[in-house]
């Protein structure tokens, strides 16, 4: 039996510049149970990343519920959500983010002093999960000392060292090489496979292929929501040929609807 | 100094062509610099407000010049009027010979002249008997209100009128007749000191007579109402001086040359000569003296004026040096966040040169704005100070007590310019480097990574600085210039860093040359003394700029010490603590700028406490050593002198002593010279004593000849040969620089009374350690009867009192008791307290001043703070993302801040004792001086900017901590 880890229900949120107003999220209705590695496809400005930061608490919703572990975090005042966030939730951004005049380690220690692990603990886990990311020898060096992988290789090691209930991905391979590409989504995979719930966003099909489930957003509504060869076949794609992702596509998730 | 000249010119004329050229024709880069400026009001406020600060700093020492300039000057329209020159008489009744002598040869260029009779005098109000409750000028208690020393003047008011071409600056326009009989006409000084007006009374006391008169009129201050304080009848001082003692009446006779107040001084050279001549022609060139005075003011005034203009630029070099870096910071800060944007314009085709130009005429606007407000602002920094100096001298007697403020439109230009000319290189120079980005990092915002080769060029800069460090240190010691000799080696060692870093870790290397320099700094001036001999200001400046530099170097090394003690924080909770440190610490250049900005002021602040507080510490040993066992010296009025039997009723005087003062012309001809011409002649006080005066002890000695087993026997020596002297080692040393030597011992000093041109030489045996109430030169008391003949008055006396009483008290009632004789009592221990407090208050009024470089310094740390959080925006939505709380980013941001400020304050506040402690433990200030920890400065200076620095890093702090994470990370994805 799989568990629901977030419920979200009639998301919508409204961006406003002066006059003008622009609703990038329409009613958002996703569930997402354990285990699952949900890839978020669409179009560019069509609403992937505004749904990332609000139903992850990044941002705020204008109507609807996001609930995760059953708690709804748009109820929550700014410092029990930021708490919750350090507790429950890993982060992957496009561009690394790593903190520039920290070292790798460092980096991945910092979500473990947040949530109060005493530091000897915390740098014995960052050390582990880096080795676990192939970065063991590299813990000392400064971003700017790192290639593209490696960054961004720390950045899903500083995601993952919390065991979060689950890990946001925004684009994670966006500024990578197809090769380095690979080995970044590899280590996502490995992290899935050992458990890890992920969201991930990508304009990517190869990627966007190789989840669980696939769930393409469109002017702010999720228009598919299912197996992702479902949804790639409908656009008229055969399969992942010459993408990053896994050669072949997940079976269909069970028990989970849009 | 020509070539230093160009180095500055040469670039500074290329910049202001290009800037103006590429205003008038590069309409894109006008176009780019003029809307940059628009977009961004804010940045563009800062920019010129910190620019503006360093050109305020820089006017207002001008400002400054100007007022004591003009005050100076102010005096040659109020106390001199149409005087020019002055011929004095040895012989009053000669006066008419010598008046008539002129006239009959009057020079070329005089267009008046003017005899007069004046004797000092003691001037009470009202009835010198009249009883008590009221108070004398010096704030005695009890007795009436008397002017110890006053000018009493006869001279035909109508003749005075006449004199020189305006009636209205003889001050005497609208006074009347000469005065009759028993009346009197005050000056408005004198006036006021007594509190008399238009029918009171006064009394005049000289030559063991009383005169009282009746006053009839209060005239201004200005021309002769200035050049004396008492008007009488003819024949008054005459009668009064008949059969009496005291110094004889003097008789003058006034000059007033072409032109008016000011321009007829140009014709002095000539109408001296004119005058000596005429003199010589009446066969009455002896016993004559032509002072050119009205030229001497305003030589003074150029001279003072110069003096105080240019310890306060010197003083503002430290806040202008702030304001440079602030200034580079600003830039470097606007370039990153244009980075990507200048990346495009060179991708488009921009040429780096391009890049250096539109930020030069950005920038150069900017400066331009700048330079004009912070002239303006500068007019009112210098008043401020001028105030501040009114307050210090307050109550100091002088001709100074009130300054003229005087801003000119010269010193305005002059200030303004140079406040451009330091904001145009700055910021060409930084933007030069600026430009030097790579095309596709700076598109893609990348950061620059560490070059992993040291290029050939900045090798070969790096050479040629060594060898200019050597040479300017070799030419420093060789030809004694303390500041090549302090920068040189800093210079070389600084400039070799890259070489040797080819060989050695740079880290330790740049450690070690900043350890070297910093060293060098401390103990050059003991390892080359007299390279140091004569250095002024600018040796400290020199000095603070190599140890701060030095110290920033050393700190910037000391990273890994700092990582260290981040994780030991990180281990006890200090999450914040911990991100706080870890940016400066990566930022080394950034970071050692602020470090600088705040440490080079903090650095001076510090020095100039300890210095104050050491010499405050020292009262009571200075004043024993000064006294000679004396509590106190009561000078009286010459014409009217106190005597022992005057202050023997008072039962607290134990034992008195007297002097014969006076003055004369002095001429130092050093021993190793004895054929010499010496120096130009001086009027110094001369004081001729017997063994008298060792009745209580011996004044302290801080040299004699070696013949001499102990001080008491140097004096005793000197008591008994008329040839000897014994003075301070400044002897005559009105104009030169503070604490310099003028004197050797062995040196002879040739002393002419200017009134009967008889000449005296005396050799110098001895030096008093410091001539507090300025004996001047001091040899046997019938040597000094002899050449000042009957000007040499016995108007100073000591006193001791007995055991138990209290000094201050019997000083009052000696003032009060003598008013009569002009008595003006002073203990030893009020005179030197007085005299370091006001050396205090100079201090503290140069810390305030310095204090407007730490404004500028703690401006710079919130500046670079609202930077950071513009900078860091992507990474604070990182780290909100992964659930830092606001409040931790805020203190994080406080952290960082207060970690550089304390950085800063710290290294400034150790270089800054351990230099006052070195300085204070040599003998660049005369004798060692035991260092006194200044507690209270240091508290202040910890306490204040510290509090300030985190006070401008509260906005920047809460608008870091209100950064929403998904607003952040979506401008930045």
């Amino acid at each position: 039996m799989t568990t629901t880890i977030l419920s979200a229900r009639a998301v919508r949120k409204v961006y406003r510049t002066g006059a003008q107003q622009v609703e990038a999220l329409r009613g958002i209705d996703l569930d997402i149970a354990q285990g699952e590695l949900v890839t978020v496809m669409g179009p560019s400005g069509n609403g992937k990343t505004t749904l990332l930061n609000c139903l992850s608490g990044l941002d705020d919703i204008d109507e609807g519920t996001v609930r995760i572990d059953g708690v709804d975090i748009h109820r929550m005042s700014d410092a029990k959500r930021t708490a919750h966030r350090a507790a429950r939730m890993g982060f992957i951004f496009q561009a690394f983010n790593l903190v520039p005049v920290l070292s790798a380690r460092e980096n991945v220690e910092l979500p473990l002093l947040v949530n109060g692990v005493r530091p000897r603990d915390a740098r014995r886990r960052a050390q582990a999960v880096l080795d676990r990311v192939g970065l063991a020898d590299r813990a000392g060096h400064r971003p700017t000392e790192l290639s593209g992988g490696e960054q961004q290789r720390v950045a899903i090691a500083r995601a993952l060292v919390t065991e979060p209930a689950i890990v946001w991905a925004d684009e994670p391979t966006g500024n990578l090489d197809s090769q380095t590409a690979a080995a970044v989504l590899e280590v996502l995979h490995e992290a899935h496979q050992a458990g890890q719930t992920l969201v991930l966003v990508t304009h990517d099909r190869g990627i966007g292929a190789s989840g669980t489930r696939l769930v393409q957003v469109r002017d702010g509504r999720i228009v598919h929501d299912g197996h992702p060869a479902a949804a790639l076949e409908a656009d008229g794609v055969a399969g992942p040929a010459g993408t990053v992702g896994p050669a072949a596509a997940p079976p269909s998730p069970e028990g989970v609807s849009a | 100094m020509i070539v230093v000249g160009l180095l500055v010119l040469a670039p500074l004329a290329a910049v202001v062509g290009s800037t103006l050229f590429d205003l008038a024709r590069r309409r894109s880069l006008r176009r780019m610099a003029l809307r940059n400026i628009v977009r961004r009001p804010v940045e563009a406020l800062l920019v010129v407000v910190g620019a503006s600060l360093g050109t305020a700093i820089i006017t207002s020492a001008f400002v400054v010049g100007d007022t004591l300039d003009t005050s100076i000057r102010n005096l040659g329209r109020t106390d001199y009027g149409p005087i020019d020159e002055v011929v004095e008489t040895d012989d009053v009744g000669r006066l008419d010979e010598v008046a008539a002598a002129v006239r009959a040869d009057l020079p070329d260029r005089v267009d008046g002249t003017l005899p007069l009779v004046w004797a000092p005098a003691a001037v009470v109000a009202g009835d010198a008997d009249a009883g008590t409750g009221t108070e004398t000028t010096d704030g005695s208690p009890t007795g009436p209100r008397a002017e110890p020393d006053a000018r009493v003047l006869e001279v035909d008011f109508e003749d005075a009128r006449a004199f020189g071409r305006d009636p209205a600056a003889t001050g005497l326009a609208d006074a009347g007749a000469t005065p009759t009989g028993d009346e009197a006409v005050l000056a408005e000084a004198l006036a006021e000191d007594l509190d008399v007006t238009v029918g009171d009374t006064v009394e005049v006391f000289a030559y063991g007579e009383r005169h009282a008169l009746t006053v009839r009129d209060v005239l201004p201050r200005v021309g002769l109402a200035g050049y004396g304080s008492l008007f009488v009848a003819p024949g008054t001082i005459e009668a009064m001086a008949a059969g009496g003692t005291g110094t004889p009446p003097n008789g003058e006779l006034l000059v007033s040359n072409d032109g008016g107040v000011f321009d007829g001084a140009a014709h002095t050279d000539e109408v001296v000569a004119g005058l000596e001549a005429a003199l010589a022609d009446a066969g009455l060139a002896r016993g004559q003296v032509v002072e050119p005075v009205k030229q001497d003011l305003l030589d003074t005034a150029r001279e003072d004026s110069a003096e105080i203009r240019d310890l306060f630029s010197m003083l503002g070099i430290f806040s202008s040096l702030v304001g440079v870096l602030l200034l580079v910071n600003l830039f470097v800060m606007l370039a990153e966040e244009r980075k990507s944007e200048l990346g495009m314009l060179r991708a488009v085709g921009m040429k780096r040169n391009h890049l250096v130009r539109l930020f030069g005429l950005e920038g150069g606007l900017y400066a331009l704005v700048a330079a004009g407000l912070g002239a303006l602002a500068g007019v009112g920094v210098g008043r401020v100070l001028i105030l501040a100096v009114e307050g210090i001298f307050a109550d100091e007697e002088g001709d100074l007590s009130e300054l003229v403020f005087d801003a000119r439109p010269s010193s305005l230009l002059t200030g303004a310019l140079i406040g451009l000319a330091i904001s145009l290189l700055t910021v060409w120079g930084t933007s030069t480097r600026i430009a030097r980005l790579n095309v596709i990092r700076a598109i893609r915002d990348l950061p620059e990574p560490t070059a992993r080769r040291t290029s050939v060029v900045k090798l070969l800069l790096a050479s040629l600085g060594v060898v200019l460090g050597g040479c300017m240190t070799a030419t420093g010691i060789g030809g004694n210039a303390a500041v090549p000799t302090l920068v040189g080696p800093a210079v070389a060692f600084g400039s070799a860093v890259p070489l040797l870093s080819l060989l050695l870790p740079r880290r330790g290397v740049a450690a070690a040359a900043g350890a070297a320099s910093g060293l060098w700094a401390l103990v050059a001036v003991a390892a080359v003394p007299d390279v140091f001999d004569e250095a002024g200001m600018e040796m400290f400046v020199a000095q603070g700029v190599v140890l701060v530099g030095a110290g920033v170097a050393l700190v910037s090394q000391a990273d890994r010490a700092w990582a260290w003690l981040a994780d030991r924080l990180a281990d006890r909770g200090g999450l914040a603590s911990r991100l706080a440190m870890a940016y400066p610490l990566a930022r080394r250049v950034r970071t050692g700028i602020l470090l600088a900005m705040f440490s080079l002021v903090i650095f001076t602040m510090t020095f100039m406490s300890a210095l104050g507080d050491a010499n405050l510490q020292q009262v009571p040993a200075m004043a024993r050593d000064a006294s000679g066992g004396w509590d106190m010296w009561v000078d009286s009025s010459p014409t009217n002198p106190l005597t022992a039997a005057d202050v023997a009723d008072d039962e607290d005087v134990a034992a008195t002593a007297t002097l014969v003062h006076g003055a004369a012309d002095m001429s130092i001809r050093a021993a190793d010279d004895p054929d010499g011409e010496g120096t130009e002649p001086e009027p110094w006080p001369l004081s001729g004593f017997d063994t008298s005066w060792l009745a209580a002890g011996v004044p302290k000695l801080s040299e004699r000849l070696d013949e001499f087993p102990d001080d008491r026997a140097a004096l005793e020596a000197i008591a008994a040969d008329p040839s000897l002297a014994v003075a301070s080692d400044t002897l005559l040393a009105g104009d030169g620089p503070p604490g310099a030597d003028t004197v050797e011992l062995g040196d002879e000093v040739v002393v002419t009374d200017p009134a009967s041109g008889r000449e005296r030489t005396f050799t110098l045996v001895a030096f008093v350690d410091v001539d507090w109430n300025y004996n001047g030169l001091m040899a046997a008391r019938p040597a000094v009867e002899e050449l000042l003949g009957p000007d040499a008055v016995e108007s100073r006396m000591y006193v001791d009192v007995v055991p138990g009483a209290d000094a201050e008290a019997v000083a009052h009632r000696l003032n009060a008791a003598g008013v009569a004789h002009g008595a003006d009592a002073t203990t030893f221990v009020a005179a030197v307290e007085e005299e370091m407090q006001e050396l205090r208050s100079i201090l503290r009024l140069m810390q305030g001043y310095l204090g407007l470089g730490l404004v500028i310094g703690i401006a710079g740390l919130g500046v670079v703070m609202v930077r950071a959080v513009r900078e860091r925006r992507r990474q604070i939505g990182v780290l909100r993302a992964m659930g830092f709380s606001a409040k931790v980013v805020r203190r994080a941001f406080l952290a960082e801040a207060g970690f550089v400020a304390v950085q800063g304050i710290a290294l400034g506040i150790g270089l800054g004792l351990l230099v006052s402690y070195q300085m204070l433990n040599s003998d660049v200030f005369g004798d060692p001086l035991p260092f006194t920890m200044p507690w209270p400065a240091v508290a202040v200076l910890l306490v204040v900017p510290g509090g300030a620095a985190m006070l401008a890093t509260l906005a920047p702090a809460a608008q870091a901590a209100a950064i929403r994470p998904a607003a952040a990370l979506r401008i930045a994805e």
